[in-house]
């Protein structure tokens, strides 16, 4: 915690800011600390529910009293515009919010990037009855924000998508398939984006929405949700949309502009995975560190050998590497600078630094890392989808390089 | 505050102590809070939470009232008092204590017994059971000395009538429950009714950052002696023990036997009739 605290003393706040984001720091470290982290463990091994039958699904026993505390706490509005019931706080803050919760559980902290994106997006390009709907309900978490972007079909290709829009009166009318959806079913407005015009180019007759489930009714239904080998604890889901009904207000931007519009969002929610990759890795670092200096062989502390101290200044560094950068980029979007490549760099990086940080972490505890009783077994799996999600390593390097080479044309 | 329908405003006082954060690295020559220049190695004794959630209940459950949390200390104690707000407390103020650092129980107590005179109008003065550093749980008995109140230690729950408040106290093995008339003290358990206090939100910490808490001299609050009844001269980390542990485990339980009374015996021991 020390750690995070100094850096935000180097940033830009002024006085008043910088006693809000300690306490609510120091807030969100105790509720992580005290209350998610006992749980990680049962929740990674009950998962996350679906009944074929009622075609309900829901979230692992105990996940939702603590996501009504993180409620209580006002923790969902740290972004949202004063008008709209939130408290216009800075994305440095809310990425911060992002790490603690991950240090604790990476299933329990799902709840934020997507949250923020959903705010993001629908502030930035909704329409104002959008805004007023469902802007404070994202602010209170009464309703959970998900999104709906890949399709069997449209992974990395997200221009790919197959999902039509048919415009009838004053609503639109949604049919085709989603996949890898967190939250799907128990969320509260969907950002998803569908074919509008069929007759243009690829890519380019694509129009975003926002999916409200409580006017799509069972015409948005999940099929099933995904066994995974981590993050079990959260949902991820595929789902049906069959004429789902949105009304014209629920379009963001406008008509056949929606992939410029999420594509060009989604580095926000990069510099959130992140902050996620940091969290965990702070973790496998503080795991690390209690087992070196509790476990002796040969008569001495693991932690005194050289070979287990260099991994563990190796692993400090990249921590300490990797949430210089999402901070930094964080800030940087704070104070209304682009970030697209910045926000590729630290999510590519710091994922990247997260499966070494936790494959280390195994490694010093030795057959007992590879044991599901200790924790570390679990942030090993659960790191392995952060260079995936969200675009894959690959993709962000795309990004990253196609910055680079055409800051050099010009 | 007294009318003469009964209990009219319900004002409680709420005293929170800054200690040293639990997690912040040990250092004898830097116990207390005003000694550290880091303000992240301060936390509210957690102790007091508790107090706070019983004061803010009494008061949500009455449907008025007012809770103002006070607080001795140097500036590095402001982190405290705002989180007293930021949990819900509806005032503070912070009684300066940086120079001389005032920090014997004895004198703390005199102290805080003559600010809630200052303060003057008070229904209840609410501690928490003890504090997390030095653990004397003395503070709530002592004020209550000074300013000849009734007194409830280890309360676990709480109900008012009339201008008397009901109170069921932790006992050895059990509880009781007793009737105090107000103003009265209470020190609160970290158990029962108050067992989980509540966290700070964003909402709240918006409102505690605005929030001005004046600071108190002590030399403005009377006390007329206010020399330290006692004083540290210095405080030490004691010495690794180096005993080992040996452990007789193996073969017949009546050889097991011999050989324990031997080893003791080699320690030189007084074994007593097992000579």
């Amino acid at each position: 915690m020390k750690q995070l605290t100094k850096i935000f003393k180097t940033l830009n706040f002024d006085k008043e800011t910088q006693e809000q984001n300690e306490m609510i720091l120091d807030m969100v470290y105790e509720l992580a600390m005290n209350e998610i982290i006992e749980k990680e463990q049962d929740w990674d091994e009950e998962g996350a529910h679906f009944d074929p039958e009622t075609k309900q699904v829901s979230y692992p026993s105990g996940m939702m009293d603590l996501y009504k505390k993180c409620q209580q706490n006002d923790l969902f509005s740290i972004i949202v515009p004063e008008k709209y019931d939130g408290f216009g706080l800075s994305y440095t803050l809310w990425n911060a919010v992002i790490e603690l919760m991950a240090r604790a559980s990476l299933a329990f902290s799902m709840f934020f990037p997507s949250q923020g994106l959903n705010i993001e997006i629908i502030n930035k390009f909704g329409t104002s009855e959008a805004k007023e709907k469902y802007l404070p309900l994202l602010a209170s978490g009464d309703a959970i924000g998900a999104m709906a972007f890949s399709e069997p079909n449209a992974g990395s290709d997200i221009s790919a998508v197959a999902t039509k829009a048919e415009k009838e009166g004053d609503s639109y009318y949604l049919t085709g398939n989603k996949i890898w959806l967190s939250h799907g079913g128990a969320a509260g407005t969907y950002i998803t984006f569908a074919v509008t015009d069929k007759s243009a180019e690829r890519g380019r007759g694509l129009s975003a929405f926002v999916i409200d489930p409580k006017i799509a009714k069972e015409n948005l239904e999940v099929v099933r949700i995904e066994e995974k080998m981590g993050l079990h604890g959260s949902i991820t889901a595929q789902m049906a949309l069959d004429r789902v009904e949105v009304p014209k207000e629920n379009l963001l931007g406008k008509e056949n502009d929606g992939l410029r519009l999420i594509l060009g969002s989604l580095a926000s929610s990069r510099i959130g995975i992140a902050a996620q990759a940091v969290g965990m890795s702070e973790t496998a670092l503080q795991e690390s560190v209690n087992y070196s200096m509790q476990r002796s062989q040969f008569g001495r502390q693991i932690g005194k050998f050289q070979a287990i101290s260099f991994m563990l200044a190796d692993m400090a560094t990249r921590v300490h590497q990797a949430r210089l950068l999402y901070l930094n980029t964080a800030q940087m979007k704070h104070i209304g600078e682009d970030t697209q490549v910045e926000s590729s760099m630290a999510k590519y990086w710091a994922t990247e630094l997260a499966q070494k940080v936790t494959y280390d972490a195994v490694q010093i505890h030795g057959g007992y890392g590879y044991s599901r009783e200790y924790r570390v077994e679990r942030l090993f799996r659960d790191a392995r989808v952060l260079t995936i999600f969200e675009g894959t390593s690959e993709m962000q390097k795309t990004i990253i390089s196609r910055g680079t080479l055409s800051r050099a044309q010009k | 505050m007294k009318t003469k329908d009964g209990y009219l405003t319900l004002n409680i006082l709420i005293f929170v102590k800054a200690t040293i954060d639990r997690n912040a690295p040990l250092d004898p020559d830097e116990i207390f809070p005003g000694d550290r220049d880091d303000k992240s190695d301060v936390m509210t004794n957690n102790y007091d939470k508790h107090a706070i959630e019983a004061a803010l209940r009494i008061v949500e459950e009455k449907g008025e009232g007012k809770v103002t949390a006070v607080c001795l200390g140097s500036d590095m104690a402001d982190k405290v008092v705002k989180e007293a707000i930021a949990m819900g407390c509806h005032g503070a103020i912070r009684i300066e204590n940086s120079e001389a650092e005032i920090t014997h129980f004895f004198s703390v107590a005199k102290i805080l017994a003559a600010s809630a005179k200052k303060i003057g109008e008070y229904d209840l003065l609410i501690f928490g059971m003890q504090s997390y550093d030095y653990g004397t749980a003395t503070m709530a008995p002592m004020v209550a000395e000074f300013l000849d109140l009734p007194l409830a230690c280890f309360v676990e729950k709480v109900s008012l009538n009339e201008g008397k408040i009901t109170v069921e106290k932790v006992i050895e093995g059990g509880t009781r429950t007793m009737e105090l008339q107000m103003p009265a003290v209470l020190s609160i358990a970290s158990t029962g009714d108050y067992e989980e206090p509540r966290y700070t939100s964003v909402r709240r910490i918006m409102k505690a950052s605005k929030t001005d808490v004046p600071v108190w001299e002590i030399s403005d609050l009377g006390i007329d002696d206010d020399e330290p009844s006692v004083e540290f001269d210095d405080i030490e980390v004691p010495p690794a023990r180096t005993e080992k542990c040996v452990v007789i485990d193996e073969g017949d339980p009546n050889e097991l036997v011999g050989k324990l009374l031997d080893t003791l015996k080699e320690k030189g021991l007084n074994l007593g009739a097992f000579k």
